[in-house]
């Protein structure tokens, strides 16, 4: 686990460079400050958060900050700072991204809502925060000029998307005039998830909520059959194959007629499908953990992960929707 | 638990004026069928009760599946099915022994777990030559205890020689 580990600082480091690129170009003064270099987190994470946190870098140099001549009339050093603060919280990393320039226009925001359709009592009952939120939305920027570097209106919500496929989240706080605070809450590793639990006659299995895309239960006259047997059903004009897990795995239960369980349709990398199972049980996040040796060693079994402990001491094993994908191909 | 085993197997010794023997000789002994087996007292780990099995797919019939042992998670075979002889329902003599050989887990499902017994090397003789038995080759010897006789299997090869037999 711990080999996996590696500290924020190169990472960090790094977003001295775009500093010092904006304030050269826009001709303002900037300085850059990180605290917490040493703060690990796993590499896979690393990799995922290295270009949303260069766009961020940038945007508080580009936005928030202001120029050396207004910052003086506001009272405030003519050089502005941007900290980098990375530590360790319970089982999350945060990141925190400040700066002290102008802060958020709240206003502008508002106003940018509304020409994008959203209604001003909505508005009016969001929170200040919600509000903020609102700059992840796809083609929002209030900036009226585009600059090399920014205010193109796409970033943010790439940014958020990225920190989100890593189970990530991000907050973002302002005060007008004072600056803003960027908050990115990354898992210290991939090895929680959220988990959709299934079950299949006494079995429980884990599906990534990521990969479900919706479930619901079948008529029995949706379903069809190709010419080698492969079930098949037809939603909103398109046609999914169906994996029955109870076939594909040899579990013995009760529900074999289509129209008593229920249809769970995933995404997968190269194509979607619906599996079949008796029922949903519920979300959790789950800590995923490996088979034991004996049995990896043994086989390597399509379609499954690894294994979780349930609340209950039970067992249950996290499927691989692409590794189900492909043993669904090779049936069919 | 082992120390006090060693103390009092050594003050036995003492008093036959026996070489000192350590873990080496004992075996934990347990019945399936008609047999009784014994395994080396070194690599048992723990004893516990039939618990619930999740079952794994695909894999060999008498890999039962995955059990959580206070959260570390073991897979667990059937010893009888391992010696393809028929599968018996389990009840409350039905035991796990769990064994750990070179940082594998493994538990066991046996019929009934009997006792700790010392068997010493002169008393252990090698099994016969018989081509044809499968489970020939899991037996370490045979060891004699009055006039009971302990079928003794090699941990090692019963942990770790699986795939050769998938393959068959």
């Amino acid at each position: 686990m711990s080999i996996r580990m590696v500290p924020l600082g190169p990472t960090l480091h790094k977003m001295n460079r775009i500093i010092r690129d904006v304030s050269k170009k826009l001709n303002k003064e900037i300085s850059l400050k990180i605290i917490g270099e040493d703060t690990e987190v796993d590499k896979n994470i690393i990799e995922k958060i290295g270009d949303p946190l260069m766009h961020l870098v940038r945007n508080s140099a580009d936005h928030g900050i202001e120029t050396a001549e207004v910052r003086i009339l506001q009272g405030k050093p003519g050089t502005g700072t941007v900290t980098l603060e990375a530590k360790n919280a319970g089982g999350e990393v945060l990141i925190l991204i400040k700066d002290d320039g102008k802060g958020l226009n709240k206003e502008a925001i508002m106003k940018k809502a509304m020409e994008n359709g959203l209604g001003g009592e909505e508005l009016a009952e969001m929170t200040d925060q919600e509000i903020f939120n609102l700059i992840f939305l796809p083609g929002f920027s209030t900036k009226e000029a585009v600059t090399e570097f920014s205010g193109r209106g796409v970033g943010m919500d790439v940014v958020a998307k990225n920190i989100e496929s890593v189970g990530g989240k991000i907050l973002v706080d302002s005060i007008e005039g004072k600056g803003t605070v960027i908050t990115l809450k990354i898992p210290l590793t991939l090895a929680i998830m959220e988990g959709m639990n299934i079950k299949v006659g006494k079995s429980c299995y884990t599906l990534p909520i990521m990969s479900i895309k919706e479930s619901f239960i079948p008529k029995p006259d949706e379903i069809f059959r190709g010419p080698d047997n492969n079930e098949m059903i037809m939603i909103r004009g398109q046609c999914y194959p169906i994996l029955r897990l109870h076939e594909c795995y040899q579990v013995k239960t009760e529900v074999t007629k289509i129209e008593e369980g229920i249809l769970i349709m995933l995404e997968g990398d190269t194509r979607t499908f619906c599996l079949f199972a008796d029922e949903l049980m519920g979300e959790q996040e789950v800590v995923v953990k490996a088979l034991p040796k004996y049995v990896s060693r043994m086989k390597k079994i399509d379609g499954l992960a690894g294994c979780t402990l349930l609340g209950d001491g039970n067992i249950s094993l996290i499927l691989d929707v692409d590794g189900l994908n492909s043993r669904n191909s090779k049936i069919n | 638990m082992p120390e006090e085993f060693e103390e009092f197997e050594e003050n036995e010794f003492e008093e036959y004026d026996e070489e000192d023997d350590k873990d080496e000789g004992q075996y934990l002994t347990f019945s399936v069928e008609n047999e009784s087996y014994g395994l080396e007292i070194i690599y048992v780990t723990e004893i516990i009760g039939i618990q619930r099995i999740t079952e794994v797919p695909e894999l060999p019939e008498y890999v039962k599946g995955i059990i959580n042992l206070r959260g570390k998670i073991i897979p667990v075979m059937d010893i009888r099915l391992r010696f393809e002889k028929p599968f018996r329902e389990y009840d409350e003599k039905t035991c796990i022994v769990v064994v750990e050989i070179q940082d594998i887990s493994v538990g066991i499902i046996v019929d009934a777990v009997s006792e700790v017994i010392t068997i010493r090397d002169e008393e252990i003789v090698p099994p016969p030559d018989l081509d044809d038995g499968y489970s020939q080759k899991y037996m370490k010897g045979i060891g004699k205890v009055g006039d009971e006789v302990k079928l003794l299997l090699d941990c090692d090869r019963l942990v770790n020689e699986d795939e050769i037999q998938d393959l068959n």
